[in-house]
């Protein structure tokens, strides 16, 4: 019971980074991802003995993450007037040698963290997760439906966002 | 022409489409090139936040989140859960030793009655049956119509059909029918006189305590069977063998009451 106890929480620490991405996705700003962060483990192990071995434990933590926030922490952030409705600007830690390629991440997670709330969270679970639409929707507890909308009105705000930033690249990359 | 709306443009993109269903819109994006436009536009958009998000992973994050799991005791069972399932076997158990304690009192108290009547019953039947000798019976055996006389006026006082059973084949003759009583209950009494030996007697009565197995007992040098059954109870007894008491009691309880 131990080892498994222990493996548990070997397995949420190594998720911590994907737990805090889609905690960026949810609320749009650092702040309050990480009082999400921060609710959505102390939940996962006072949960833990609902979660069953062999099951995908990123799914869970996501569910009770995604959770936390539409139940508790969203309300709160409204208040604090850090919440989801204007994202701050993104800044990310330089770890590709390319600052450009930098640049343009940052450009692309910040037009992403503009979109709406339940779209930017679509596009993060189905694009950068990898989960599949019914994943997706069991996840946010929404119909595969409104998730295929969410994900083309997503897709269609981000193109027009990101159409003049894809166009400079792609000349740049063919000079 | 099947409908090209954002969503299954999307969903064509992701190959989310059943097979005839992407077939279709292939068919539908021939004839529009608005669609096409859109499909080019949607499509950039598909594979270029791989890249970028992940790079967030890289983010350095506060170490109060891996100490918070480490340091946090993992919860295998809710506090709240925990106390009400406790709670909940504590007064099952409470509930079901109450049940079980006032069962067995009960059934004990019960049967301790129960013995107690039959005892007593078969005790005065014995006592009666003491007094019996072969000159008791020495009148002639009833006739049939008699004895369905007897049969019929016994079975009212009984309250239920009576059958006189037929012993001849274990050599007993039936030779009286009578109701006796024994505190206040009638007591009917079949009497038979074997070949040899001392008479033996069946004697029914009604009661009001649950079915028993058959008891086999002797008291005062007779031996006796007693049993009851759907608020009747019944004693076997005479100076006769044991075995030949068991063979009386088949037949008894084969057409009986």
């Amino acid at each position: 019971m131990r080892n498994r106890e222990s493996s548990f929480k070997q397995q949420l620490v190594c998720l911590l980074p994907r737990i805090w991405r889609f905690g960026i996705s949810l609320t749009g700003s650092t702040e309050v991802c990480n009082d999400l962060v921060q609710a959505t483990c102390e939940r996962a192990l006072s949960r833990y003995h609902q979660w069953r071995p062999g099951t995908r434990l990123d799914h869970w933590v996501f569910k009770i993450m995604h959770s936390i926030w539409i139940n508790e922490l969203r309300s709160q952030a409204i208040r604090r007037g850090t919440g989801f409705v204007d994202h701050e600007n993104y800044r990310l830690e330089s770890t590709l040698p390319d600052q450009e390629s930098s640049l343009f991440n940052e450009q692309i997670i910040n037009a992403t963290l503009a979109l709406p709330e339940a779209q930017r969270c679509a596009l993060l679970l189905v694009y950068v997760e990898g989960y599949s639409y019914k994943e997706a929707a069991e996840l946010l507890d929404v119909p595969i439906g409104t998730v295929m909308s969410r994900l083309s009105r997503g897709r269609l705000g981000l193109a027009e966002k990101l159409q003049l930033q894809i166009k400079s690249r792609r000349s740049l990359e063919s000079v | 022409m099947y409908l090209l709306d954002d969503e299954v443009l999307v969903a064509y993109i992701d190959g989310q489409l059943e097979d005839d269903v992407a077939r279709q819109v292939e068919a539908a994006l021939l004839e529009n090139p608005i669609a096409q436009a859109k499909i080019r536009k949607l499509k950039d958009t598909s594979s270029i936040l791989k890249q970028p998000f992940d790079q967030l992973l890289n983010t350095p994050l506060s170490p109060d989140f891996a100490n918070t799991i480490m340091s946090k005791k993992v919860v295998t069972m809710p506090d709240k859960r925990l106390q009400i399932a406790l709670a909940s076997a504590f007064v099952t158990v409470l509930f079901f030793l109450g049940i079980g304690t006032g069962y067995i009192y009960n059934n004990y108290q019960q049967q301790t009655i129960q013995k107690s009547q039959a005892d007593s019953w078969i005790q005065a039947v014995v006592d009666y049956q003491i007094l019996y000798g072969r000159q008791t019976l020495e009148n002639p055996a009833p006739a049939l119509q008699e004895v369905n006389q007897t049969r019929q006026r016994l079975g009212e006082i009984l309250g239920n059909d009576l059958l006189i059973p037929d012993l001849m084949g274990e050599g007993l003759l039936f030779k009286r029918g009578q109701v006796l009583e024994f505190r206040g209950n009638p007591v009917i009494q079949l009497a038979y006189l074997p070949e040899q030996g001392k008479p033996v007697a069946y004697c029914i009565t009604k009661i009001n305590t649950n079915n028993q197995a058959l008891v086999q007992g002797s008291s005062k040098g007779l031996s006796y069977l007693h049993w009851q059954k759907d608020g009747y109870g019944y004693i076997l007894v005479g100076d006769i063998p044991e075995k030949k008491l068991y063979s009386l009691h088949k037949i008894i309880t084969k057409d009986s009451v």
